[in-house]
């Protein structure tokens, strides 16, 4: 992905940074926040000219550097993020939902209107869209980072190449040699667990196997992910089913390719079986 | 200075704590095999009942299991998913900090300095393992092997590998219960050490002790702190039993004295598809190999400082990024990849360092989270081979490889 | 507190991933995303030592941002002025792109084998590039031009997109016109001041008497000119041993540690970039090794 030189600037003049929150429960904006000890530094080289969760005051648009959370799930988003990539720069979407569509676009999936009228005594005052996506489905989007939540480091490193004019050090390889690299045993081999790991983009720091779990993917596929030889070992030697492999992969990024494709066999399999 | 091979003193196992004392006054960091996350771990060791004791594992295709063995001994189980590459090749290691003052690079930070470490319970396929990563960073180059890398850029050693190495103590197990996707003796790698092997102490467990023999004067100064008795005739015996019974009871077995050639002419072997269907390209087998030596520096910042951080991390040639170029990877699909892999392991490693880049010790198999087999591959490797001698017609080449 | 300068002369052992600090004294547009840059080493000790040889190249390093890997396309008589021809393409070039003169840069080499001088002697040399490629041979066209009783006739065959886009046009025309070197270039596009050849590279072969025999071709382009260029003088029947080509791969240590280079058995760092073709010829029309 090219990265644009967003920061050949004097001293005086320090790139804005603008955060948005679209339908979202605001993890990523915190995972900001938590970067504690570099937050500080974060406000020496940028100026956070727009970020509503950390303070009031707000500078009028152009923004350099805008940060995107959350889908797009109603018709007043679909037409809010326009204006943003209008008065964004570059445009970063943070976290599952502005990726992926997030755990909300299992809608998708449903009837929208048979959940409101389900969930709300009200359903008409709702004004909501068929479909939860991601904002790049809206508009052009310059670079994404994955996670339910976000990363706090790479959230740094992304911020920090961007004011450095390098290209994030983000890999788009899998968990597993995030995991390794810790010197974690696979919980696939060594316990038998459904992990998603092989078929993972990294950069959690493999916090779940850290903890004897499986991944379960938040962080969405990697590139080129083989899901049938994983699906073929989850079925098989694992002996999990096609419902189960349906739920694993319809989590935080089920609505992405090839996450999607995959869970819509598992779920005609599904059908099939029954 | 090597001590001859044929002596054996006998370590009794209430003796191992006296060990490990010996290497704590010398100023080592002990490391050794210990229970941990349900997988044998090498981890850092205070006394000799944090080692695992009374396991057994159980090695297949992408199934690892530990399960209980004899309580009377500690070395039942072979390798897990670490090896010795972890301490002398750092997964992650900064290499320096420095900023940019006037028209000089200020080294704020200078890399860890390697550290003294005795590792004990090492495998012979292990060893074989240190061997090969020797050659790789340049550790001891045997004389009379002018490297063809030595006339070129001026010859480099890796600092940090070099040094850790130099100061480290290796205490072997030779392997009386092999596991099950084990097949060193097909490479001449074990079940027991040879005289090839680098290694300071080797060992081989019985009920009541070891039968120790020493390879290094290191090695023979710790035997003669110990003040340990000869091993008598009954126990040399009894080694030498054991040890030929783990050599006919390999798990796998590979037919390695064609494998050169037989990956030479295989570079269009329709089975490079078959594995590239199975193949998750997530690059475990990369990195439980104890021979893999790939890495990636990268930069990072301290926005406080203005400090630069140079770091390399151990890299995988199963990810995409790792041949880019600027007109896109050279090695875009996984069929490639795994192709890359099992050849550089198996034959375009002889060219490069003079030996084989796979030692037998199964970790690829086991580690696989799909279980996909080398031995296996390369067998059917092997049936396309010579399908195709009788079926192609004759390869044409400019020039027979010099 | 250390510092390069510190440290002590390249020989076996020491950490080789420390940059040289070199500051940019001269810089050259050469077409609209590649420009030369002249550096020279801040020590004057490390300046005086730097030896090298047409066809290395060097991992130049900006702070923060990387390094790439970037051919010494220089006089390598002179070996203290450094030139490196840069296309913009990531990162690092884009970063230097945009230093003005008086900034300063790492440097760690020179690395690799480079052209074969040795194999050259009363040869004829016929050089055939494409874009980018005039760089790396830049170095041995002034080798030849420097010790020109060393081989019989030499041909410089230059293709490009458009004449706006060749490199060191000036040049060029000076060697063009100098008796010593036969220069033909060629170029895809063709402007209405263009009086020279149209087409790919390989076509000024029919413009120029191969003895097979007797000539050593070095290619150096993309990809396919590589290919093509190499193999259309196999056609030629110039034997396989005297043609060398340049490679290019993802670089990342530059002396065969970090694996990343590989090209079958060889680390194109190290063992390259050039190649003889004899010695991969049996790769070397294979994808993705």
């Amino acid at each position: 992905m090219p990265v644009q030189t967003i920061t050949r600037k004097t001293e005086t003049a320090k790139p804005k940074l603008a955060v948005y929150k679209f339908s979202s429960c605001d993890g990523c904006q915190l995972s900001l926040l938590n970067l504690e000890d570099e937050l500080l530094d974060i406000v020496g080289a940028v100026e956070i000219a727009y970020f509503l969760e950390a303070r009031r005051a707000e500078q009028p648009p152009p923004y350099d550097i805008g940060m995107v959370e959350g889908s797009i799930s109603t018709p007043e988003e679909a037409e809010r993020i326009r204006q943003v990539r209008r008065d964004c720069k570059y445009l970063v979407t943070i976290g599952a939902c502005a990726t992926s569509g997030g755990i909300q676009a299992l809608r998708n999936w449903a009837d929208v209107d048979q959940y409101k009228q389900y969930v709300y005594a009200h359903p008409q005052y709702v004004a909501s869209l068929e479909t939860a996506t991601p904002i790049a489905t809206h508009v052009f989007v310059d670079f994404e980072l994955r996670g339910c939540p976000v990363n706090a480091r790479q959230l740094l490193e992304l911020i920090t190449s961007l004011l450095k004019g390098r290209k994030p050090n983000i890999p788009n390889y899998s968990l597993c040699i995030e995991c390794k690299r810790r010197g974690l045993p696979c919980v696939m081999v060594s316990k038998g667990e459904p992990c998603l790991g092989p078929i993972t983009q990294a950069g959690c720091g493999a916090l779940c196997p850290g903890c004897h779990r499986a991944c379960y993917g938040c962080f969405g596929p990697m590139e080129q992910p083989n899901m049938d030889s994983l699906g073929h070992q989850l079925t098989g030697t694992q002996k999990r089913t096609a419902r189960e492999m349906k739920h694993m992969l319809r989590m935080f990024n089920g609505y992405l390719e090839p996450f999607k494709q995959a869970s819509d066999h598992y779920e005609r399999q599904e059908k099939q079986n029954a | 200075m090597s001590v001859p091979d044929g002596k054996r003193w006998f370590l009794p196992k209430e003796s191992l704590d006296a060990l490990i004392a010996v290497l704590h006054q010398q100023q080592y960091v002990v490391i050794g095999p210990v229970f941990h996350d349900r997988a044998i771990r090498l981890e850092q060791v205070q006394r000799a009942d944090q080692l695992a004791r009374g396991v057994r594992d159980e090695h297949s295709g992408g199934q690892y299991r530990l399960i209980d063995g004899n309580q009377e001994l500690l070395f039942e189980y072979v390798v897990g998913p670490d090896s010795a590459k972890k301490f002398f090749f750092p997964p992650r290691q900064e290499l320096f900090s420095l900023h940019v003052k006037g028209e000089q690079f200020v080294i704020d930070k200078v890399g860890p300095a390697a550290p003294k470490l005795a590792i004990l319970g090492l495998r012979p396929c292990d060893l074989a393992a240190i061997a090969v990563q020797d050659r790789v960073f340049g550790y001891h180059q045997p004389a009379g092997d002018e490297a063809p890398w030595a006339s070129g850029f001026r010859c480099e050693s890796e600092l940090y590998y070099t040094q850790a190495r130099e100061q480290s103590l290796l205490i072997a197990v030779n392997c009386v219960r092999p596991g099950g996707t084990c097949f060193c003796a097909s490479w001449g790698n074990g079940p027991q050490v040879n005289k090839d092997m680098p290694y300071d102490l080797a060992m081989t467990e019985m009920r009541k002790g070891f039968v120790i023999r020493s390879k290094s004067r290191k090695g023979a100064a710790i035997i003669s702190s110990l003040s340990l008795r000869d091993a008598d005739d009954a126990e040399v015996e009894l080694e030498g039993l054991l040890l030929q019974r783990a050599a006919e009871h390999m798990g796998r077995q590979l037919q390695t004295d064609d494998l050169p050639q037989l990956l030479d002419r295989a570079i269009d072997s329709p089975h490079w598809d078959n594995v590239a269907k199975r193949c998750l390209s997530c690059g475990n087998c990369t990195m439980v190999c104890p021979t893999c030596f790939c890495s990636t520096v990268s930069d990072s910042d301290d926005l406080a400082t203005g400090s630069t951080t140079r770091t390399r991390e151990w890299e995988s040639c199963y990810t995409h990024q790792f041949s880019y170029t600027t007109s896109g990877p050279v090695r875009s699909s996984i069929r490639a990849r795994y192709r890359h892999w099992l050849r550089h392991k198996l034959d375009t490693w002889h060219d490069q360092f003079g030996v084989s880049g796979c030692v037998g010790c199964g970790r690829c198999i086991t580690w696989c989270p799909v279980g996909i087999d080398l031995t296996a591959e390369v067998e059917s490797i092997r049936r396309y081979d010579s399908r195709d001698e009788n079926h192609a017609p004759p390869r044409i080449t400019v020039e027979a490889r010099p | 507190m250390i510092t390069p300068a510190a440290r002590p002369e390249p020989h076996c052992g020491h950490d080789t991933w420390y940059p040289l600090a070199a500051r940019i004294t001269n810089v050259v547009q050469e077409n609209f995303n590649t420009r030369t840059i002249t550096l020279e080493m801040v020590d004057q000790a490390q300046r005086n030592d730097y030896q090298w040889r047409p066809g290395q190249f060097n991992m130049l390093y900006v702070p923060s941002v990387g390094e790439a890997a970037i051919s010494i396309s220089s006089d390598s008589d002179k070996p203290q002025v450094l030139e490196h021809t840069i296309r913009t393409v990531g990162s690092v070039t884009r970063a230097i792109e945009h230093m003005p003169v008086g900034s300063v840069v790492g440097l760690r080499g020179p690395f690799g084998e480079g052209w074969p001088i040795e194999a050259i002697e009363g040869k004829d040399v016929v050089m055939m590039c494409g874009g980018i490629g005039l760089a790396p041979l830049r170095p041995m066209v002034y080798w030849l031009l420097n010790h020109r009783e060393m081989c019989r006739r030499v041909v410089l065959l230059y293709g490009c997109r458009t004449p706006e886009d060749r490199l060191y046009a000036d040049e060029l025309e000076q060697w063009h016109e100098d008796p010593r070197i036969d220069v033909l270039v060629t170029v895809d596009n063709a402007t209405s001041q263009w009086v020279g050849p149209v087409g790919v590279v390989t076509n000024l072969l029919r413009r120029i008497k191969v003895s097979a025999r007797e000539t050593v071709v070095m290619v150096c382009g993309p990809r396919i000119l590589n290919r093509v260029g190499a193999w259309s003088f196999l056609q030629l029947h110039v034997p396989p041993e005297q043609v060398y080509v340049s490679l290019e791969r993802n670089m990342n240590c530059g002396f065969g540690r970090c694996g990343h280079c590989q090209y079958g058995p060889k680390f194109v760092c190290r063992d390259g970039p050039v190649f003889r073709y004899s010695d991969i010829h049996d790769i070397f029309a294979k994808e993705e090794v």
